[in-house]
């Protein structure tokens, strides 16, 4: 499989100033992500606040700059393109936001929604030939004829994140940026849209970045995961791997941090206290002040994430651990 | 023993278009040191029945029915009286840690506000106490912890400082809704053993509001499931997970992924939508939903029926879930 998005190295910074007279200080959001997305392929990514998958998000599509690192798209390097190729390759790459009922503009009803990225992108197009890709998409979505002349307000939550779904295939990206897209819906709906992005994957061969922090959600619908926490990749492999052989211990917490729908149900706990701030990351591995099995070596060195067989883990003690 | 016993409890709101009730007809019992949870969509009115419960309604709303704590009726109660009762007798837990507290005010001053208002200690009391309760929680560094504002503190430890002063008084219920919701995953489960904790240790009876099953099913001793300002459900946790009833409940419990669920066929889901707000329904608000629905769902509505476990539904489940899953596959 070729690889349609590949991201090298990535780093992304925000200046940050805790009071307005003191310094501004650098919070590193991404540091040296790496990471690729085949043609057609899904890939979850998953990890709690401030572990940076939304500043990925954000950054593979262009909404902020990499500070240091590079994106490339089909082998090119994004920042070295002229602004028109960049702007032609931003179409193939779409994103679909945590929620819907903000990422959609309250005064515009569904038909115009949908059709924006249309006269956007396809200008030329006829206004008849626009209403009928609209319509199209958001039969593919689940919506009907009926939904196209309503406001955001009169749907549901799940409705809303359809218009939101439909918003950004009816220009046939290549690429689908999905940033918690179940995160803000009843659970009764959830499930609507993981199938619903299952089958579009499916039928459209569209690739796909499912970002969640729930791994049962991320396990439904990707072929690989990527485990973040605090900046960094933790861990990365198939499904399989990472399910059946979860190597690094944040990844072992996040999997027992789900409390399973039955009673009495005893669960390890893997990960003691806090999420430190990402403005003061701990040295060394940044796991290392919540991970039961710490060493004093865990508090020096970062580990390097090691590659066996394709399933990478950036921990010193992987393998005495198994 | 019965500590709180709401009966018939209605909510309701006027609107331009009429009246929209929120929570509509529900009876809930409690009993000293039990833990029941609340489980329900938004929407369902789980938080709108422990508010009227409270007195903490928006002006607009208005509540009928009756909600006894102990001895003393509180709906309709007079200010005076159910200032005495919040904090010191029933104590809430918010969803969100960062607006329960004052952000402008220290832990310590918080913590000794509660204390000096509702125990009368002193000053020196306070802080000791303070200091007690912080220990309590499982907060450590305490002394400093008491300097500093809510901002300082990270999610999960702001969660525990309102637990400290829900605590404070040594209430006898403790209503929590949605505690673990605005926390990360990994920080969750350590919030919730507070909880069992704390439920073990003081013989506090605790609601706990929840949408999710899972955490329901780590700390209660019974459920009571909502659907649009009703109870549908209500049986012992063990019960109501082996052999959920209510199409709803069945349906909500398969709904929610699990590690073990297959990934190569499409997620059990519930078709629509819960019903918005303002559509008060005359029949099973559930039959739009449901696969088992025929005429009488759409024109008579269910009552709560039965003694151990409770569903309101005309043509609930019997069997098992294993059975009716292992029967599938």
């Amino acid at each position: 499989m070729t690889s349609l998005l590949e991201v090298r190295d990535l780093t992304v910074e925000y200046p940050v100033r805790s009071s307005a007279w003191g310094r501004a200080r650098a919070l590193q959001a991404l540091r040296g992500v790496t990471l690729s997305v085949a043609e057609g392929e899904t890939l979850g990514i998953v990890g709690e606040s401030g572990c940076g998958k939304s500043t990925l998000a954000r950054a593979v599509v262009g909404l902020v700059p990499a500070g240091g690192g590079d994106i490339r798209w089909r082998g090119q390097v994004l920042a070295q393109l002229r602004s028109a190729q960049r702007q032609a390759i931003r179409r193939e790459m779409q994103m679909v936001f945590q929620d819907p009922t903000a990422s959609l503009d309250p005064r515009m009803r569904v038909a115009a929604l949908v059709a924006e990225p249309l006269q956007v992108f396809e200008p030329d197009l006829s206004a008849a030939r626009r209403r009928e890709r609209v319509l199209r998409m958001l039969e593919r979505v689940g919506l009907a004829a009926e939904h196209l002349a309503r406001f955001p307000h009169e749907l549901s939550g799940g409705q809303c994140q359809r218009v939101a779904i439909a918003r950004a295939l009816v220009i046939e990206p290549r690429l689908l940026v999905c940033d918690e897209p179940v995160s803000s819906l009843d659970v009764s709906v959830q499930a609507q849209i993981v199938n619903l992005l299952r089958d579009l994957q499916r039928d459209l061969g569209v690739s796909l970045v499912f970002i969640s922090h729930n791994m049962a959600v991320v396990r439904q619908l990707s072929a690989r995961i990527l485990v973040m926490y605090l900046g960094r990749v933790m861990e990365v492999g198939t499904r399989e791997a990472v399910f059946a052989d979860a190597r690094h211990p944040y990844t072992r917490a996040l999997l027992a941090a789900i409390p399973p729908p039955e009673p009495r149900a005893q669960r390890p706990v893997h990960a003691s206290g806090e999420i430190p701030s990402p403005l003061d990351p701990p040295p060394g591995c940044v796991f290392h002040t919540r991970c039961p099995w710490v060493l004093d070596r865990c508090r020096e060195a970062i580990p390097a994430l090691e590659s066996t067989q394709g399933h990478d883990v950036a921990c010193l003690r992987w393998r005495e651990l198994r | 023993m019965t500590l709180l016993d709401i009966r018939a409890l209605r909510v309701s709101y006027a609107v331009p278009s009429g009246t929209v009730h929120a929570v509509d007809g529900v009876d809930f019992a409690l009993a000293a040191g039990e833990c029941v949870g609340v489980v329900g969509e938004s929407g369902s009115g789980k938080t709108q029945l422990f508010l009227a419960a409270l007195g903490l309604l928006d002006a607009t709303a208005s509540a009928s029915g009756s909600v006894r704590l102990g001895d003393t009726e509180l709906l309709g109660a007079p200010r005076s009286l159910l200032e005495t009762v919040r904090g010191r007798r029933i104590a809430f837990v918010f969803q969100d840690p960062m607006t329960a507290l004052t952000p402008q005010l220290t832990i310590g001053q918080q913590l000794s506000e509660v204390l000096r208002v509702h125990r009368a200690l002193g000053e020196d009391a306070a802080r000791a106490r303070s200091l007690q309760l912080l220990e309590r929680v499982h907060i450590g560094d305490a002394v400093q912890r008491l300097r500093q504002y809510p901002h300082e503190l990270s999610g999960g430890l702001r969660q525990r400082v309102t637990v400290a002063l829900a605590l404070a008084c040594e209430p006898q219920v403790l209503v929590a809704d949605e505690p673990t919701t605005a926390l990360d995953v990994t920080v969750q489960a350590g919030v919730l053993e507070l909880l069992r904790e704390v439920k073990r240790e003081r013989r506090l009876a605790i609601v706990l509001i929840t949408h999710d099953f899972g955490v329901a099913a780590q700390l209660c001793d019974r459920i009571a499931v909502m659907y649009a300002g009703r109870i549908v459900e209500s049986a012992a946790t063990e019960e109501l997970y082996a052999r959920p009833r209510h199409p709803y409940t069945r349906a909500l419990l398969r709904a929610v992924p699990r590690l073990d669920t297959p990934v190569d066929e499409p997620l059990v889901n519930i078709r629509g939508a819960p019903p918005a707000p303002g559509e008060t329904p005359t029949a099973c608000a559930f039959a739009p939903r449901c696969a088992r629905a025929d005429a009488r769902c759409v024109s008579e509505r269910p009552e709560l029926m039965g003694t151990e476990q409770r569903v309101a539904c005309h043509h609930p489940f019997t069997e098992p879930l294993a059975t009716a899953l292992a029967r599938r596959s």
